[in-house]
């Protein structure tokens, strides 16, 4: 079979968990004999050579340039029937072609493969709410607030510079792309619960979770007999919607002999891209918990076994619904309880007592009860350890995904 | 502007000031000067208005206050307004009747008006004007004139000096005091064309003060493209009512014009004479359209007649209007909208005086006279039964959605699609949708293009004289359908319901409700006397029947009719100025040749309007054009020209 990824970036130049997994799965279609399977990773211009879009970086792998719009995500890839891309398509005439996200793409992409390769299955995996929400895709109110259901209308109270006629043509357009698609993949079944409510057939949407490469589990952090499970960890990038000001609130509000007893080692960066008063306020937290809080900045995917070791919690403190957050995945991998906000694909992934703890979402007097609990009770970790459910390695999510690929192509 | 106009104009100036009380012209061998009119607005503030001849482009103005002398600033040459010290300010203003006065170089650019406001000048000072040579010029003022005749003096020369004084009152006093108010109503355009007026006309006065009689002010006579004079004033009557007012023209031909005026409210004449008369009448103002052809410059004044007392001649300076078309038509109503409270008397106002006007004015349309230009995206279908004319303003984007919706559609695809652009501020953009999106949507379509925007109708007219096909789908660029196969089903009912002469989709708001589901005569309270149009059970859920109704109106938002009956009606009517009743006026003619008219609810489709404009009672200038189409469409009805909406069957 002949399959050809679309991704949103490059792991090369960004390593979101869309592209990761996109790439993982490239890498291991490849993997398998009598499969092939190419990548196209959208890059920016600056990297690109002056007068080609397209750019064969290697064995069956394709950097292209351009960028799509959020407004309604119309591209400026060239989409034309001399196209590189269309040249592309034609040469290679995949069985199935996949889109990892739209973003940046543009929808507009869909169309041309319906129309240069008729006969290809597409197949879209969704990764956040970006074709519902134009706040980043977050479904979160400019105010903050969670948002359950959007609207041309309640958009426009988001966003008032947008009409609700164009927040209507928004969605009109990317909906007609999006009928060009065969089967949408959802990482979660709370995405596919929102964009079903946004009006794409549930029997147009599966649930397969987003793999990650197989790896063994790190052993327990040795402690003392008697000793204190009490070193917790933030992986990720630090940004507003991530929450990390939530978790260093929740360490703040400790009780104060307690916060002679625990560490929150801090791994990820991106605070200095933040806007200023958000600096303003992390670097405050961050100078009142002293020594309670380390930063680490930044880590490379094949560190996590390293840090894993030094830890024993893991913590979200996310402010939006998330997906299918790759941390997940990974904490179940390693095998660390996580602890994490009770919403959307947070609470869908974690449930309270196997392999975690939920608090109350955007609540770091909750948060900071959770954490005192979990350091003060006995047992919890090896319980929690224990119970935590089975993440999915790369391999299995690329067979669950072949075997769709093959019931499309064979009609269903 | 040629030497010739500028001495006429100098002469009137020179009448004018004859007949000013004060004057003091001084002189010194560098510069002459002169102070025209000195207003008290109040216990304080003063307004000075005069002109200042042959100093350098910088000097410097002061008040003699003895033993000290109060330095108000310094002015160059065509500065903007300045603010000098506090409550000091002047702006210059250009006065091509002193150039020519004082047979100084005919140079338009030459700012020698001025207009000074001051917050403090005490009775018996004396303004001082210093010139870059140190020369100084002093000019006493032996007496200060109320706001009421600043209005008189300046009317016929506001052009100017009157922005002049606007700006520095508004600067000073603020916009919304009084004698700014009064000084705007007043403001006309500078003289922009040669006058060949005869030696008795330019000896009438264009404006009367005279409290026995009369005290008139013409602001403006506007020759209206050959077909009639457009006259606007005011005037006052205290002691008795003129028995009538005729125009006359220098043949000595008159018509009577008392009972063609519109009647406006004026409250700047109230308020600048309201210190000389207990009463003074609100509704000095007046606007008439004569349907006389006077062209520019001729001999013509008004005679007003008293009874038992001699008549009031008043000349009448009759100009081009310095604008034509929309543009005028706009500027005239801003005129009148100053007028306010109105709402009431609208359809009067346009009855008596405007709408013949604006019927003069705007003629047939914007005559489309230039070449359209044509380019094919995509391969033409082969044998087209619907052209469908879109035309394009302002978005383009549209275009993009539009075609995204009429992908996949191969009925809609083997159709004339024709997009007309009206705007040629798209014209780039619509031309790399083409090329960027044809292809990828696989709908061919043509787009046509010419210099220029002519409007709703005149766009569709022209997109329509390209139809390919036998029908017309009308259909604007904020429509797009919400499924496929959506116009089989109105293709079918106008080719097969009984004497269908236009079938129409059911429309819905983004929201699902329904924007048109067919139109209706209103006359509504609000604005008596018009008929308009209402779209009943608009903003409600569509109840789901399917089958085809008829309707007294629809709209042409989206709307299918026979390309050879809609020829043979000439198109749209392009006469309704920018665009408005083109539709139901369309259907009333259909309506006349005893068609009839469908709403087709099984094809639906979005369309993404705007609010109605007729919402509240602004009267702002837009919505007064639809009122005059408004007029015009119910005049048409009238005269049976078109079906009536409210009677016939």
């Amino acid at each position: 079979m002949k399959v050809m990824i679309f991704s949103h970036a490059h792991p090369t130049f960004s390593k979101g968990g869309a592209e990761l997994s996109a790439y993982y799965l490239w890498q291991e279609i490849n993997r398998l004999p009598d499969h092939e399977a190419w990548f196209v990773g959208r890059a920016d211009h600056s990297v690109m050579h002056q007068f080609s879009s397209l750019s064969g970086i290697g064995e069956r792998e394709y950097l292209i340039s351009g960028s799509s719009a959020v407004a309604d995500f119309a591209t400026t890839i060239l989409l034309s029937a001399d196209s590189a891309l269309a040249q592309l398509l034609r040469k290679i005439e995949p069985d199935v072609v996949h889109f990892h996200h739209y973003v940046n793409l543009g929808v507009e992409l869909i169309r041309l493969v319906r129309q240069v390769c008729p006969r290809t299955r597409i197949v879209m995996t969704l990764h956040e709410y970006l074709a519902i929400c134009m706040n980043s895709g977050q479904m979160v109110k400019t105010s903050g607030r969670l948002c359950y259901q959007s609207s041309p209308r309640e958009c426009h109270q988001c966003f008032p510079e947008i009409s609700t006629q164009n927040f209507f043509l928004r969605e009109m357009y990317i909906k007609s792309f999006f009928d060009l698609v065969d089967v949408f993949v959802s990482p979660s079944e709370f995405l596919r619960q929102r964009y079903v409510q946004w009006g794409i057939s549930p029997d147009r949407i599966e649930v397969i979770e987003n793999g990650i490469p197989q790896a063994d589990p790190v052993p327990p952090r040795a402690i003392e007999e008697n000793g204190v499970r009490n070193r917790f960890a933030y992986f990720g990038q630090i940004t507003q919607f991530k929450g990390v000001d939530l978790i260093l609130e929740a360490f703040s509000q400790l009780p104060s002999q307690l916060q002679a007893r625990v560490r929150l080692d801090v791994f990820g960066s991106g605070l200095e891209s933040q806007p200023k008063p958000y600096r303003k306020k992390v670097n405050r937290l961050l100078r009142n918990l002293g020594s309670m809080v380390r930063l680490h900045g930044a880590y490379e995917p094949h560190e996590m076994p390293q840090l894993m070791k030094s830890v024993d919690w893991v913590v979200m403190g996310s402010l939006w619904w998330e997906n299918s957050p790759l941390v997940i995945q990974e904490a179940f991998c390693y095998g660390r309880p996580i602890i994490t906000p009770d919403i959307g694909g947070m609470a869908e992934k974690v449930r309270p007592g196997l392999g975690g703890l939920n608090y109350r979402a955007m609540d770091s007097v909750s948060l900071s009860e959770v954490v005192g609990r979990v350091v003060q009770e006995q047992g919890l970790f090896d319980e929690l350890l224990a119970s935590r459910p089975a993440f999915m390695p790369v391999g299995h999510f690329t067979e669950l995904l072949l075997a769709r690929y093959r019931r499309l192509c064979e009609g269903s | 502007m040629s030497s010739n106009s500028v001495r006429h104009s100098a002469e009137k100036r020179s009448f004018r000031l004859a007949r000013a009380a004060l004057k003091v012209v001084s002189e010194s061998e560098a510069f002459q000067a002169n102070i025209d009119c000195a207003v008290r607005l109040d216990s304080r503030r003063v307004l000075l208005v005069g002109w200042l001849l042959d100093a350098d482009n910088e000097f410097e103005c002061f008040v003699s206050m003895r033993p000290m002398k109060r330095l108000l600033g310094k002015f160059l040459e065509a500065s903007p307004l300045v603010p000098c010290h506090d409550g000091v300010f002047m702006q210059r203003s250009c006065r091509p009747d002193v150039a020519a006065l004082a047979g100084a170089p005919d140079d338009e650019s030459a700012m020698h008006g001025f207009a000074l406001f001051l917050d403090d000048f005490p009775e018996g000072q004396v303004l001082g004007i210093k010139g870059a040579d140190g020369q100084i010029l002093r000019l006493g003022i032996s007496k200060f004139e109320d706001v009421a005749s600043l209005m008189i003096s300046l009317a016929p020369s506001m052009g100017h000096s009157g922005k002049a004084v606007w700006e520095v009152l508004q600067a000073g006093l603020g916009e919304h005091h009084p004698a700014t108010q009064a000084v705007r109503g007043g403001i006309t355009e500078p003289v922009v064309e040669s006058s060949s007026a005869t030696d008795e006309n330019r000896q009438l006065p264009r404006s009367i003060d005279d409290e026995n009689s009369l005290i008139a002010v013409i602001d403006h006579a506007y020759s209206i493209n050959q077909a009639g004079i457009l006259v606007m004033g005011w005037m006052l009557s205290p002691r008795r009512k003129p028995t009538d007012v005729l125009l006359c023209q220098g043949d000595g031909r008159c018509t009577s014009v008392l009972s063609l005026m519109f009647r406006l409210l004026r409250d700047d004449v109230v308020s600048s004479f309201a210190g000389r008369f207990a009463n003074v009448d609100p509704r000095s103002g007046f606007v008439f359209f004569v349907p006389v052809p006077i062209s520019s410059g001729s001999d013509c004044y008004l005679r007003v007649c008293f009874e038992h007392e001699s008549d009031v001649l008043i000349g009448l300076d009759v100009r081009t209007p310095p604008l034509e078309g929309v543009a005028l038509i706009k500027h005239l109503l801003e005129k009148v909208k100053r007028s306010g409270r109105l709402q009431h008397e609208l359809f009067d106002l346009f009855d008596t005086a405007l709408g013949p006007a604006f019927e003069a004015i705007y003629g047939e349309g914007p005559s489309f006279l230039g070449d359209a230009r044509v380019r094919q995206f995509g391969v033409p279908p082969s044998a087209p039964h619907t052209s469908i004319i879109v035309p394009l303003y302002g978005r383009c984007d549209f275009m993009r959605f539009q075609l995204a919706q009429f992908a996949d559609d191969e009925y809609l695809q083997q159709q004339d699609l024709i997009y007309v652009v009206d705007d040629p501020g798209i014209l780039e953009d619509v031309h790399m949708i083409g090329a960027n999106y044809q292809a990828l949507f696989g709908v061919p379509f043509r787009v046509v293009w010419y210099e220029g925007n002519l409007g709703y109708a005149a766009a569709n007219n022209v997109g329509a004289s390209y139809a390919r096909g036998q029908k017309l789908l009308l259909l604007n660029s904020d429509v797009f359908p919400s499924q496929r196969g959506w116009l089989e089903p109105l293709v079918r009912a106008l080719d097969t319901l009984p004497q269908a002469g236009a079938v129409a989709p059911l429309l819905l708001y983004e929201d699902g409700s329904v924007q048109h589901a067919g139109m209706y005569p209103l006359r509504a309270e609000l604005f008596p006397g018009f008929l308009l149009n209402t779209h009943p059970g608009q903003g409600h859920r569509w109840s789901g029947h399917e089958e085809p109704e008829e309707h007294p109106l629809l709209t042409a938002a989206c709307l299918l009719v026979n390309l050879a009956e809609f020829r043979e009606l000439g198109g749209f009517d392009e006469g309704y100025v920018i665009g408005d009743f083109e539709d139901s006026d369309l259907c009333l003619a259909l309506r006349k040749r005893n068609k009839r008219l469908y709403l087709v609810p099984e094809a639906k489709l979005w369309h993404l309007e705007r609010q109605s404009q007729l919402v509240g009672q602004v009267a702002e200038i837009r919505q007064l054009i639809t009122l005059y189409n408004g007029w015009r469409y119910q005049k048409k009805v009238k005269t049976g020209e078109l079906a009536d909406p409210e009677t016939d069957q």
